[in-house]
């Protein structure tokens, strides 16, 4: 999991990337492969006879009938590919869908320089929005980051193994260890793809997780773990490299020197997925301050995203579509228990810690918008990770689009930490300090939703938000991962849900 | 001493020899099964899984040596569920006939556990070139339910994805399409400021 201690050296950017380039040519990294196996069941008839689609409205048909799809990792690559570069085929023959260094186990935990890694502030777009400024989305710049490791292979000095420390936030009194499970899942998502270029196949990685969302649920007070449970074996190993860490902030248990840990497990959790790559999604839409710079889905007819009512004009004739109307518009939701199989490797030899290694998969049902057909989904996603070797073009410090940075140098990755200041401070309180009351009551002294995490936690709702209807009372909870706040001064629409950014709708929403 | 009064004595006393040699003979064979007994316990208990040393330049875990029979067949599973996992996450298309095939065989694998891993491997995969070795496959399988699992991947594999036979370029929409945008957008309760501009 991490690199050497030769690499501990201050240094400005520039010349760090010129070390990396040197240093990093040998290095192994950590890839996940991503699958979706979905099966999605949605209307294909509503017709007077047996005949699809025929008839009219006002006739009241009495045939319904369903059909099935098929959506896998090659049909989310393919929306991908048509959103940024308008053609379904862009990244060629045999693209993957990849989590780059991931980790999802619920036992791992960040250094508190990391955990301070601030978002990215790239420019002022006053064309967007007059006097707004514009927010290159969720980027952790490494200048603003003391961490400065974090420039390589997505701060992999700054990521180690932890064991629960009997508390949901709060430090260990005695050990001062943080808790765990509040982080997981980790990474980034990638495209991985090959161009031929001057007689020669090369590699390349689109970094494309803002089109993805992911919630994990926590729970406190409870017995043992907050946000997922685990059947795992670890043990103290000896061990004689020179360098390892066998201290704080890994290992402080005194009778454990010249030790690193091991082991192998089993983690579950619940997990929801967002996937989104229309205009509704606020990283792909120019009116908000999240906007990537890359426009989402829209159709020629207008913006038809699920969301709003009646949109289409009426028509009395039962007619099916006889083209694709949007065809690469979707937006989907899974929800389900995720179960991580690993074990602790070194991934590279030199490595300080062990890294967890293994297979993870997403049993799920959820709902969809995918071609204007609103759409039932069960299946499976699952991440198959492996080592392979890195390279100086790995995407953690790399960007392809080569967007413009304050420094000249882009290096950052997406991450939910834009508003991770609504919920704490975004960094790690002093090992000693007391929690204080702030917004949810406490603020806490671990990191919990900071600038640097992909995915969003999040427990049971504050509020049910309840409204009435009519005579009817609707309770129901909000889709996981919160409503979110988008765009400026106004709450954003929740259904289908949105993707798991960590925004918090200030007021309920309310009824018309 | 009389002669017969001799004979009655040796045989008594070859009587008496007999029973001794039998009862110790048995008592033998008892105490040999006894220490076969210990012995193979004593080789049970040295099959535990026993962290090998490790060197100064690799802390990889221990590799258990085998003879437990439950614990040989579950570190046996283990190896052969990475090697799924493995092959799956290496698949980039244009090595997938080879870990086709190796999937494929691994669904004769004794265990279920692997079985289905290779089940779910092959369905990750959504290859047709899987399909003939999952028939046979099925041809073969007794248990009806993984019959029905293994037709279900065929049916998965052979229906097309979302994205198939679509245009290739951008998002359009058909001139025969039926959606026509009202004109005036309504908003949904609490919509937001996001909202694009009336058509």
């Amino acid at each position: 999991m991490k690199t050497t201690l030769a690499l501990t050296v201050s240094l400005a950017i520039c010349a760090h990337s010129q070390l990396l380039a040197t240093q990093l040519l040998t290095e192994n990294v950590k890839e996940g492969t991503i699958t979706f196996s979905l099966t999605g069941q949605r209307q294909t008839s509503v017709s007077q006879t047996t005949a699809p689609n025929v008839g009219f409205w006002t006739n009241g048909p009495t045939h319904y009938q369903t059909g099935a799809v098929k959506i896998t990792q090659t049909d989310i690559i393919r929306y991908i590919a048509v959103t940024k570069f308008g053609e379904a085929n862009f990244y060629g023959s045999s693209p993957q869908l990849v989590l780059v260094q991931g980790e999802l186990s619920g036992f791992f935990t960040m250094t508190p320089d990391l955990a301070a890694a601030e978002p990215f502030l790239s420019y002022t777009d006053t064309n967007a929005v007059p006097n707004v400024n514009v927010y290159d989305v969720g980027r952790i710049l490494a200048t603003n980051n003391p961490d400065f490791t974090t420039v390589i292979g997505s701060a992999t000095n700054s990521l180690y193994q932890a064991l629960a420390n009997g508390r949901a936030f709060e430090t260990n009194p005695i050990t001062k260890n943080n808790p765990v499970g509040h982080l997981q899942p980790w990474g980034q998502i990638y495209v991985k793809y090959t161009q031929r270029v001057g007689g020669t196949n090369t590699t390349y990685y689109d970094n494309v997780t803002f089109f993805f969302g992911l919630t994990v649920q926590e729970c406190y007070d409870c017995f043992y773990l907050n946000s997922f449970v685990s059947d795992t074996a670890f043990s103290w190993k000896k061990t004689t490299t020179p360098g390892r860490q066998v201290g704080p902030p890994c290992c402080s248990v005194a009778s454990t020197t010249n030790s690193v840990l091991l082991g192998s497990g089993h983690d579950s959790y619940f997990l929801t997925l967002n996937f989104d790559d229309t205009q509704a999604n606020p990283y792909l839409n120019s009116t908000n301050i999240l906007f990537s710079g890359i426009q989402g889905i829209a159709p020629d007819v207008g913006a038809l995203d699920g969301l709003v009512p009646d949109l289409i004009s009426y028509h009395d004739s039962i007619t099916y579509p006889s083209g694709n109307a949007s065809p690469y518009e979707a937006r989907f939701t899974l929800n389900g228990i995720f179960t991580y199989n690993w074990t602790l490797q070194f991934v590279n030899p030199a490595d300080l810690y062990p890294d967890f290694v293994g297979s993870g998969s997403l049993s799920a049902t959820g709902f969809g918008f995918l071609q204007l057909y609103c759409t039932l989904l069960t299946g499976s996603m699952s991440i198959s990770e492996r080592i392979v070797r890195g390279s100086w073009y790995y995407p953690w410090y790399i960007n392809n689009e080569g967007d413009w940075s304050p420094t000249g140098y882009d290096v950052g990755w997406y991450s939910i930490g834009i508003y991770c200041d609504v919920y704490n401070t975004g960094f790690y309180e002093s090992l000693n300090s007391d929690v204080i009351f702030f917004f949810y009551g406490f603020v806490p002294s671990t990191p919990f939703n900071t600038g640097a995490n992909l995915t969003y936690h999040t427990g049971f709702p504050a509020t049910y938000e309840p409204y009435v209807v009519g005579h009817r009372l609707d309770t129901s909870l909000p889709s996981l991962g919160e409503p979110v706040v988008g765009g400026y001064g106004g709450s954003f629409e929740q259904s289908p849900a949105p993707l798991s950014l960590p925004f918090v709708s200030i007021e309920p929403v309310s009824g018309n | 001493m009389r002669p017969k009064i001799v004979l009655l004595t040796l045989l008594v006393a070859f009587a008496v020899i007999g029973a001794v040699a039998m009862l110790k003979g048995s008592n033998q064979k008892a105490a040999n099964q006894d220490a076969a007994a210990q012995d193979s316990n004593a080789v049970s208990v040295a099959a535990a899984p026993v962290a090998k040393p490790q060197t100064a330049s690799s802390d990889a875990p221990a590799v258990p040596s085998l003879d437990s029979s439950d614990e040989t067949r579950a570190i046996v599973i283990s190896k052969e569920l990475d090697e799924i996992h493995e092959l799956v996450a290496q698949a980039d298309g244009s090595n997938n006939p080879g870990i086709i095939a190796t999937l494929a065989a691994k669904l004769a694998n004794p265990e279920r556990q692997v079985r289905d891993a290779a089940l779910d491997g092959l369905k990750q995969l959504n290859d047709t070139n899987a399909i003939p070795g999952l028939k046979q496959a099925a041809d073969n399988v007794k248990d009806p339910r993984e019959k029905v699992a293994i037709m279900d991947v065929i049916d998965f594999i052979k229906m097309p994805g979302i994205t198939e036979n679509l245009p290739i370029n951008t998002n359009d929409v058909s001139t025969n399409a039926t959606a026509r945008v009202h004109p005036h957008r309504k908003h949904a309760p609490g919509a937001s400021g996001t909202a694009p501009a009336p058509q």
